[in-house]
């Protein structure tokens, strides 16, 4: 049985992705960067949402629409949980605060796909449409960098402590890490969700 | 095959709801302040622990009474609808696994036990006075891995089991976290690694076979291509043994020991009981057979490695925290060695049954061995060997909980451990591999050494004993129940043997 034609647009968007992922990897390896790594890590979930948009054009029944949207939506939950914090280091002598951890913790675990995240059931999501549509080296690929992504972590959390969260931020804070942890025990909402953007895009 | 109904498991639990509440004070200091006075809180103080400790008992109440269906062959089945069409949180507990939860609940009831007994024993014996609240995050945390532990092993489908097994470890990070946040990080970094390694075998098994459903396994993977079948074996396999050999450990247990004693332990201890139990799970199906021979290596590797090397540090530990710690390294090794004799074709099934005893067993010899190290050190203010003595007059009860717990862990008859090493090394002389047999005793030698030194030197030696405050009744209670339980199922080993022979007639027997 010959190999199924893969379309150009799907090549194209595999390749971008693809580049995509291993420089933001690659970038957010480097032993100075525990500070921008997280940033080096949302634009490498930006790569993973563009393997699920390769997976939907190669094959429309696949799962990747859906995917890239869990995808999204885990990255999105992330950054607005990031944009929770104050800028400025904090202080060796500062207290370290439960919830500002907590926070900064939850951001790495949603980025990295680890339970009990939102995140973990988008990246299976996506593993599952990678190699759905035959893709299997790139599902690879996308676990390497996943693994990789592991070792800024381990530097940023075990970092001095963030700025503690006061007032509205810590409150909204409290909402989104609730909002990413219901969601990774009980994913079906989100599931939902993305299911409904794949069926208006597919329809547009 | 029996079923469980949702309602009664959301009413048992519903039960525990009240206990939660109260807990929360203790678990949210600063919500506790602005509701209940300094009086209130301090009597609440207890509530985190006594709810684990209730839930421990639950648990082992519902397995108890789930164990007769599924020792007499059939599966136990609990369906919770969790997506529409990814998966399904299906739980099914067969008897393997219904006896690893056990151990799971067993191991964490006298846990939450003696973290009571910690705290009665005021502000000398905890870190920030007598409302110690990171205690109660603690029991929270410790609670939440074995909740994940046994979810991973009743699990009927391997994304489920990955998901399981990681939240298990990323609780365990916490734990750890909380007093060492570098040293915790290595169970983030192991849950990355064991799960993209689980998560990559059951989505490669999924791409062939349509499906990740563990009670189908056997029959769906002969319909998949020889080569990936051995890849998807070996991703497993490699996804579970750090879990066994109680890798983690070997850095920081012992530095861990100036805290709480038995809170290092419960982070090794719940490794190797889920590892050895998922592992035994999966083994007899066609999804480990493939890759037998790096499995039965890498197994024999590791175990003999954290056998002796665990064996040796117990041998030199100069107080008996870090004796307790190395011993219950020792422990995977035991299990490694039994998975990897029973990976020979011709392996008789006692090596594979006494890995299997092992899983009940260990937990309960080493957390006799904790319990002393945790008894002296609240009693005398110190477990370091050289500044003890004599204590066999003042403090008999611990004396002869370390002679049963460690005498027991080494195989000494007739304590429990007994059986599982006559199993073992029965099983290799029998399959025709006499100097792993002779190691094995090598090995249990040094362990007799080992308790026995520390025995002489903390009990028997001529020195006056150190002055001792009263002893807790928790702890005290707890010893004596360790210490008779160790006894009566080495006398009386006739339901163990009897349970782990249906294993085999059962879980074990699955063949395609």
């Amino acid at each position: 049985m010959s190999p199924p034609v893969i379309s150009a647009p799907a090549i194209a968007a595999v390749v971008v992705g693809g580049l995509l992922l291993l420089v933001a990897t690659v970038m957010a390896l480097r032993p100075k960067a525990v500070t921008s790594s997280v940033g080096w890590l949302i634009i490498a979930t930006f790569a993973y949402c563009i393997f699920g948009l390769a997976a939907a054009m190669q094959l429309r029944e696949s799962d990747g629409l859906r995917a890239a949207a869990m995808q999204f939506l885990a990255l999105a939950l992330a950054v607005v949980l990031l944009l929770q914090y104050q800028p400025g280091p904090a202080s060796e002598e500062a207290p370290r605060q439960g919830l500002a951890s907590t926070a900064r913790a939850v951001v790495w675990l949603t980025l990295l796909g680890i339970p009990p995240t939102v995140g973990f059931h988008a990246k299976v999501m996506l593993y599952r449409s990678l190699l759905s549509v035959g893709w299997g080296g790139m599902a690879a690929l996308a676990m390497a960098a996943a693994a990789a992504g592991v070792l800024p972590a381990l530097s940023a959390i075990g970092s001095r402590p963030p700025l503690p969260l006061r007032g509205a931020r810590a409150v909204f804070a409290v909402v989104v890490i609730a909002l990413i942890v219901i969601l990774g025990i009980y994913p079906q909402p989100a599931i939902s969700l993305a299911g409904l953007v794949q069926n208006l895009v597919k329809s547009g | 095959m029996a079923t469980v109904q949702q309602n009664t498991l959301i009413l048992v639990w519903l039960c525990v709801l009240p206990f939660f509440v109260a807990g929360c004070a203790a678990l949210f200091p600063r919500l506790s302040i602005r509701f209940h006075s300094e009086a209130e809180r301090v009597a609440m103080a207890w509530a985190p622990f006594s709810l684990a400790a209730l839930a421990c008992i639950m648990g082992v109440g519902l397995t108890a009474s789930l164990l007769p269906p599924a020792l007499a062959g059939n599966p136990v089945i609990a369906d919770y609808w969790w997506t529409q069409d990814l998966y399904h949180f299906r739980l099914q507990g067969d008897a393997l696994s219904l006896l690893a939860v056990f151990a799971v609940y067993a191991l964490g009831f006298p846990l939450h036990l003696h973290l009571v007994g910690l705290r009665e024993a005021g502000p000398a014996a905890t870190d920030r006075g007598p409302i110690d609240h990171t205690g109660a995050h603690r029991a929270a945390l410790i609670l939440a891995a074995q909740g994940c532990a046994i979810a991973a092993l009743l699990s009927a489908d391997l994304i489920v089991l990955v998901f399981s097994v990681q939240v298990a470890l990323i609780c365990l990070w916490g734990l750890v976290s909380i007093t060492m946040p570098q040293r915790g990080l290595r169970f983030l970094l192991l849950a990355q690694v064991c799960g993209l390694l689980l998560l990559g075998g059951a989505l490669l098994m999924w791409r062939q076979v349509g499906d990740t459903s563990i009670q189908a396994l056997p029959l769906l993977l002969l319909s998949m291509n020889p080569s990936v079948l051995r890849l998807v074996s070996v991703l497993i396999l490699l996804g579970l043994l750090p879990l066994i050999s109680g890798a983690p450990a070997y850095g920081w247990l012992s530095s861990l020991l100036p805290l709480k004693r038995s809170i290092p332990m419960a982070p090794a201890t719940l490794l190797v009981i889920m590892g050895t139990a998922l592992m035994l799970r999966l083994l007899p199906g066609v999804l480990l057979l493939p890759g037998l021979p790096t499995f039965a290596a890498l197994c024999l590797v590791l175990g003999l490695f954290s056998l002796w090397w665990g064996g040796l540090r117990a041998w030199i530990a100069t107080d008996m925290g870090a004796f307790a710690a190395w011993l219950t390294v020792a422990q995977s090794g035991y299990v490694l060695v039994a998975l990897a004799a029973a990976s020979s074709p011709n392996a008789p099934p006692a090596v594979l049954q006494a890995a299997a005893m092992q899983i009940l067993l260990a937990p309960l010899a080493a957390l006799t061995i904790w319990s002393v190290a945790s008894y002296v050190a609240t009693r005398t203010g110190s477990d370091a060997l050289p500044g003890i003595s004599g204590m066999i007059k003042t403090m008999p009860l611990a004396g002869v909980a370390l002679l049963a717990g460690g005498l027991s862990l080494a195989g000494v008859p007739p304590l429990a451990g007994f059986h599982v090493q006559r199993l073992l090394i029965g099983g290799l002389f029998a399959d025709a591999r006499p100097a792993l047999g002779v190691v094995v005793i090598l090995a249990d030698l040094l362990l007799v050494a080992a308790v026995l030194g520390v025995f002489r030197q903390a009990f028997l030696r001529g020195e006056p004993p150190p002055p001792a405050a009263p002893a807790s009744p928790w702890l005290s209670g707890q010893l004596a129940l360790l210490t008779v339980g160790i006894a009566l199922i080495g006398l009386w080993p006739g339901p163990l043997i009897h349970w782990t022979e249906v294993i085999f007639r059962t879980a074990l027997s699955v063949t395609p």
